[in-house]
């Protein structure tokens, strides 16, 4: 008998994690319906109760209908993989409720686009008079991009009590790969546990630096609260249109950028720095990496803009070319520039200085997105092998390292799988500049959009407004999310569909005849 | 991970990226020179 892709009891059991993890997101509506309630803002609270009626119902509908297998189903990699892509759609859908419902969007895709934005912590934004939004709503994209940041997956698992047999293969799907101790329950609480250290400590040095600098305490706290958050996950979001530039203060960019900087590394560096292992951040090869190509990039784009006169002192440079160098390497998409000030201020060199860098993107098994300095390391370690091998003699055999926690050998398997995923990296990016060219937007505008979307920054050029082609919007949401779980896992989701659409096409055929 | 160990590594991440920062820094002084 042909084995099929995907059958019922697959089905089951998928359906039951989806819905525990949409369960676990879905009780996060909480906290911005009790910052609503007790801001007595009536409307938002109305929206998030709807909301999470339908997401908690739909959540346990699914667990429901899971539940008879989930002791007898072993779970293997196909439903690992499935469970995280699918329930990132399905969140998507759920979380953009209460945004339709609010009025600040013009569309329901609208809406879909910026929770994808926020979970991918990509951070750029269709939702419409951002100044004056809900506190309700505000705190809403927040604590999506902050979630979305660590992942959902992850959240759910850490709440998990039974059933932790086949989680790791969840963990996985949601383009994490590396486990802090033996137990993923356990990596997952740790992830929690460093996010939510580092979010008391920097939201309360902002709130301090936010009354420092002229707000308000109550309104300096929500600020610092949201800024951490998107810092902290490298996502972008701010409460005010103006992002970044709306402060006009060196403190605060300094302490983003540090957050942002600390964001984008690996959570399993935090766990060996926390655990005593304090050289690990000298010698772990991402670091290194993003080191040298931040290094690299920062030089020749605060050249270009010193010798053609944008910026005439240090910290003119360091605030605005710095800042938004490292904002896009970190793949954050802070800025203190209007959008249009890349293309007419800066120019082209510039501009491809900074694709290059948003591309590059952070570390592996973090907040960031990007091809990920692992990658970028292993790759370059794997061109100098490779020509240090040419260049001895056959006879001689060495092996190569790398450090990363530990020394890892550089065997081919780890290269093939950097370089297919930079590949479908490039190729997302060249399909979606050829969309923004096709739409007709500039080369250089659609290239600067294009990488900031694959690569989850968030920085934006101008192309991402209300008035883009609709197949712009959901290209953009779809690479997103392509990006943010690195491809393989939505591909199984792809796959699996496309199985079982065949097989139900040709049943139909066999009773048709 | 105790919590003196904790507050340690932050400190040096921090640390790390307050050093990092200066180094691009420098970099800015001596372009604009």
């Amino acid at each position: 008998m042909k084995k099929t892709i995907i059958n019922f009891d697959d089905f089951k059991i998928i359906n039951f994690y989806v819905g525990y993890v949409i369960i676990g997101t879905a009780s996060l509506m909480l906290i911005p319906m009790l910052t609503s309630l007790i801001f007595k803002e009536w409307s938002a609270l109305l929206d998030f109760i709807i909301s999470t009626n339908i997401a908690l119902s739909l959540g346990v509908f699914l667990m429901f209908t899971g539940k008879s297998k989930v002791d007898k189903v072993k779970i293997q990699w196909k439903h690992g993989l499935i469970i995280a892509s699918s329930s990132w759609l399905i969140l998507t859908l759920l979380c953009a409720v209460p945004y339709a419902l609010s009025g600040n969007t013009k569309s329901f895709l609208d809406a879909c686009f910026d929770v994808m934005s926020g979970f991918t912590t990509t951070g750029l934004a269709l939702t419409q008079d951002l100044d004056h939004l809900s506190l309700g709503l505000n705190m809403w994209r927040h604590i999506l991009t902050f979630v979305g940041g660590q992942g959902m997956v992850v959240l759910a698992l850490s709440f998990m009590v039974r059933h932790t047999l086949g989680a790791y293969k969840m963990y996985v799907g949601e383009g994490k790969d590396v486990e802090l101790v033996p137990n993923v329950k356990n990596t997952a609480r740790i992830i929690w546990k460093i996010s939510i250290i580092y979010l008391i400590i920097g939201t309360t040095m902002l709130w301090v630096n936010g009354m420092f600098i002229g707000l308000q305490p109550v309104s300096a706290f929500f600020h610092g609260l949201f800024i951490f958050m998107s810092a902290w996950s490298t996502g972008g979001f701010s409460p005010m249109s103006q992002n970044i530039l709306y402060y006009h203060s060196l403190s605060y960019e300094l302490l983003t950028m540090i957050f942002f900087i600390i964001g984008s590394l690996n959570f399993a560096l935090h766990y060996a720095v926390w655990q005593g292992k304090k050289k690990e951040i000298f010698k772990n090869i991402e670091t290194q990496s993003f080191f040298i190509t931040a290094l690299i990039i920062s030089f020749f784009t605060a050249l270009k803009l010193t010798n053609s006169g944008v910026y005439s002192n240090a910290i003119s440079v360091f605030r605005k070319v710095i800042y938004n160098v490292l904002s896009a390497h970190t793949t954050t998409g802070f800025s203190n520039l209007y959008a249009r000030q890349f293309a007419t201020e800066w120019g082209d060199f510039p501009v491809i200085m900074i694709i290059i860098a948003m591309l590059i993107g952070g570390s592996a098994c973090s907040t960031a997105g990007g091809f990920k300095g692992l990658r970028v390391g292993v790759v370059l370690k794997s061109i100098f092998a490779e020509v240090n091998k040419l260049l001895n003699s056959d006879r001689k055999i060495k092996v190569y390292k790398f450090h990363h926690i530990k020394e890892i050998i550089l065997d081919d398997g780890i290269v093939k799988s950097a370089f297919l995923i930079i590949t479908c990296y490039i190729v997302l990016f060249f399909i979606g500049t050829a969309l923004g060219t096709y739409y007709g937007y500039p080369l250089l505008s659609s290239a600067f959009e294009s990488a900031s979307i694959t690569g989850n920054v968030g920085l934006s050029i101008g192309v991402t407004s209300l008035s883009m082609p609709t197949v712009m919007k959901i290209y953009y949401i779809i690479a997103m999310y392509l990006g943010r779980l690195e491809f393989i896992s939505v591909f199984v989701l792809i796959g699996a569909t496309f199985g079982g659409i065949k097989k139900l096409w040709l049943k139909l055929l066999k009773q048709s005849y | 991970m105790t919590n003196k160990r904790i507050i340690r590594g932050i400190i040096i991440e921090i640390g790390y990226t307050l050093l990092f920062l200066l180094v691009l820094y420098g970099l800015n002084m001596i372009l604009v020179r």
